[in-house]
């Protein structure tokens, strides 16, 4: 895994934090790349320390004119590296 | 004013007692200052208590079933390398809150304040961080 000072994540989130939906929520506008942030994408979300890899569920109304992302956590990362290389879509 | 914020108070689920001697508190990581204050702000930014800001983070208790290990192997905080654990009655006596909101077994852990020093109290009743046991992945 990269260093932690090297990790960008695409979506800064806790993992704690559920709402009425049950899945992980946060602000759009926590992520510096929104543009990669939208219903269906796998992104990583979390800190540097310890990313998550997540489905963004929905984007949906926030107060004061935001947008809350709604997150699906499917795992690490680490996880995600290990079977892309086993299918050989990543080099060993 | 809280204007637009969601009323926490719509999110409350009725009827749970909490044991302050044996329900425990749990979270994954982030448990440090910068961490809470981070969720604790994104809280506040959404959700109202009696029509102010409501400044809480999340947390999970061991009630009504739910149990240590079924909580570190569910699907979120089995992605968390490292967990706190502290007993409800700890956190209640050094002056957090603890309400019953969104699906069980999630908790809102209130804060009284919104300061590094609340914060670093927190931390300092959850104690050392634990290595969450279940926190698996295949070995490459």
């Amino acid at each position: 895994m990269s260093k932690t000072s090297d990790v960008i994540v695409t979506l800064p989130a806790d993992v704690n934090m559920i709402d009425e939906t049950g899945y992980v929520w946060t602000f759009l506008h926590e992520s510096t790349e929104p543009d990669r942030v939208f219903p269906g994408a796998l992104i990583v979300a979390g800190d540097p320390v310890e990313p998550f890899v997540a489905r963004v569920v929905d984007i949906v109304d926030g107060p004061r004119g935001t947008s809350v992302v709604h997150l699906d956590v499917l795992g690490v990362p680490e996880d995600a590296i290990d079977e892309l290389r086993h299918a050989r879509l990543l080099p060993s | 004013m809280a204007g637009d914020l969601i009323p926490i108070e719509d999110c409350l689920r009725p009827g749970e007692v909490l044991d302050p001697d044996a329900h425990l508190v749990m979270r994954g990581w982030p448990v440090d200052v910068a961490g809470i204050l981070r969720n604790a702000d994104l809280t506040r930014s959404r959700y109202s208590l009696a029509e102010e800001p409501f400044v809480a983070i999340s947390a999970e208790v061991t009630i009504a079933g739910w149990e240590v290990d079924s909580i570190l192997t569910g699907a979120r905080l089995r992605s968390r390398r490292t967990y706190a654990i502290a007993l409800v009655g700890e956190l209640l006596a050094a002056g957090f809150d603890l309400i019953p909101t969104f699906e069980i077994p999630h908790y809102s852990l209130i804060l009284p304040s919104y300061t590094e020093a609340t914060a670093a109290c927190l931390v300092e009743v959850f104690g050392e961080v634990k290595p969450n046991p279940y926190f698996r992945r295949r070995e490459p």
